[in-house]
């Protein structure tokens, strides 16, 4: 069931880098994470830029989770719930408007500022709604697929190759470390959560299902305040991405990190980075099944999980060899590495970190692809030698 | 608890819920409860699960979509559709109904509005020249 969405935003972010130039056109412009340039004389010089580069994105990350740790515990609740608001205003806003621009410049199409306007509000805050307080379930899905793309887009486009794959490898080994050791960011999280007997903060957090049960006790108790009634005491488990702007000078600015979190049986750490919109979460529905057919065993899976997943396909697609077979391979390797996450998952029943093993997976596809699986096939072909 | 299965745990719970509300409502006697009628009220409570849930959601749809937001009103009509047109029906019903033809209505002269505008602008944009320009938030290259 996870396949699916995930498919799915894998499939727009490589539609859109196939398509729409601008994604991979180097402007010369990098985020203010990642200040060090790709493009100097020697290998070594690069390689080490590289590495300082993903050391500075992954520190960001790693001072953000805390950051949203220590805000959980000390329940400054609000605070999280305005930059998560702000973050998903700039994401439904501000990004979706220079896509629909590139889209627009690519098809060669006229569009006036009215309709344009129109198109953009209507989006904007039908997500919104959608995202933060109650919606159709599907479209709520539809919106998380959306926003995780277009934040897979950003990535793909401002951080430059070496860069990219570094920062995919160490987030993998970051998640893992976040999630199962004792004294990890997500771990705490969920402990006190756990303590306090309440919800997670619920923020970008991708369901497949709806929950009745919360609803009942919605209905029970006098209406909260606004910080806790947000929470997955909602049927619909809602997520938000939330980039905020930090950088005026660039094009996209930094991103507020949003950060994600459940309830018990969490999967992977919500790391809410600047940068990177991780909450990787996994979840079998705590609850056992019901017979309703709109209440299954549902899975949750952070959105983080989703950028990062389709950041990798969409770097193998837009690749100076990019070629189908990459990308195929690629995609094929995540959905593996999925499924054996979610069977990790059924036989632990316990938070599990979504993004190791698929990433990893995805990395050793990628670069044996690209380096022998793809000459081999050229040659082949340039023989016209069918095997 | 342990001895119940979740399953039918959860079922039960549901159930007095279910219990509760109609009650609330007077819909049913406290007494005239039996196991058999369990599915019933079960599948009554449905349409308080979903007007519960989303009857606020539905009013704030309807004075949104005069923000200009067309795409609220189509989240309505096709969301509610099936409550409003295909369930059988039950007393919140119509006041869903009622809020899902409206729905349609403004949703219907929006696109109305909207396609005049497209159709005027695409057509006429370069004979408008600078206004056409001016309006334009991307121009396409080469001849028009």
């Amino acid at each position: 069931m996870l396949f699916v969405p995930v498919t799915l935003c894998m499939v727009v972010v490589v539609a859109t880098i196939k398509s729409v130039s601008f994604y991979t056109q180097n402007d010369g412009q990098r985020l203010i994470y990642t200040p060090f340039p790709e493009d100097t004389d020697t290998v070594a010089q690069r390689a080490l830029n590289s590495i300082l580069n993903a050391t500075i994105m992954i520190t960001v990350i790693i001072v953000m989770t805390l950051v949203l740790v220590l805000l959980y515990k000390y329940r400054c609740y609000k605070v999280i719930q305005g930059w998560l608001f702000l973050s998903s205003l700039l994401l439904l806003f501000f990004f979706s408007y220079i896509y629909l621009k590139e889209v627009f410049k690519t098809y060669n199409v006229a569009m006036d500022y009215f309709t344009l306007a129109v198109i953009i509000w209507n989006f904007g805050v039908v997500g919104m709604m959608c995202i933060h307080w109650k919606g159709p379930l599907r479209l709520q899905q539809a919106y998380l697929i959306m926003i995780s793309a277009l934040m897979a887009l950003v990535f793909i486009k401002y951080l430059p190759e070496w860069t990219a794959w570094l920062i995919l490898a160490v987030i993998s080994v970051y998640d893992l470390l976040a999630v199962l050791c004792p004294k990890g960011p997500l771990r705490i999280l969920v402990e006190t959560a756990q303590e306090r007997n309440e919800p997670i903060f619920p923020a970008l957090i991708y369901s497949s299902t709806m929950v009745w049960l919360v609803n009942m006790a919605d209905t029970d108790r006098p209406k909260r305040n606004s910080t806790e009634a947000a929470s997955p005491q909602q049927e619909t488990q809602q997520a938000v991405a939330s980039p905020a702007p930090s950088s005026p000078s660039q094009d996209d600015g930094g991103f507020t990190p949003s950060w994600v979190s459940q309830q018990e049986h969490q999967l992977g750490p919500l790391q809410t980075t600047e940068e990177t919109r991780r909450e990787i979460q996994q979840l079998p529905s705590a609850r056992p099944p019901v017979e309703d057919d709109d209440e299954e065993r549902g899975v949750k899976l952070g959105l983080g999980d989703f950028i990062f997943y389709s950041m990798l396909v969409g770097k193998a697609s837009a690749a100076a060899s990019g070629d189908w077979n990459t990308t195929l391979a690629c995609f094929v390797a995540i959905l593996i590495g999925l499924c054996l996450t979610l069977l990790l998952l059924a036989i632990f029943k316990k938070a599990l970190p979504a993004l190791p093993i698929s990433i990893f997976f995805g990395l050793v596809f990628y670069f044996a692809t690209d380096n022998l699986v793809r000459p081999f096939m050229d040659k082949l072909a340039l023989h016209q030698f069918y095997i | 608890m342990s001895h119940i299965p979740d399953s039918r745990w959860r079922k039960a719970v549901k159930f007095s819920v279910c219990l509760t509300w109609k009650q609330q409502r007077g819909e049913t006697k406290k007494n005239a409860i039996q196991k058999n009628k369990e599915e019933e009220v079960l599948s009554d409570c449905q349409h308080l699960v979903i007007w519960r849930r989303f009857s606020d959601f539905l009013a704030l749809e309807i004075s949104g979509g005069f923000a200009f937001l067309p795409f609220l009103w189509l989240v309505n009509v096709v969301w509610f559709f099936r409550e409003a047109f295909v369930k059988p029906a039950y007393t919140e019903q119509l006041q869903i109904k009622t809020y899902v033809k409206r729905s349609a209505l403004g949703l219907l002269l929006w696109v109305a509005v909207l396609t005049t505008w497209i159709t005027i602008f695409q057509h006429f944009r370069a004979e408008w020249g600078e206004v056409g320009d001016y309006l334009s938030f991307t121009i396409p290259l080469g001849i028009p």
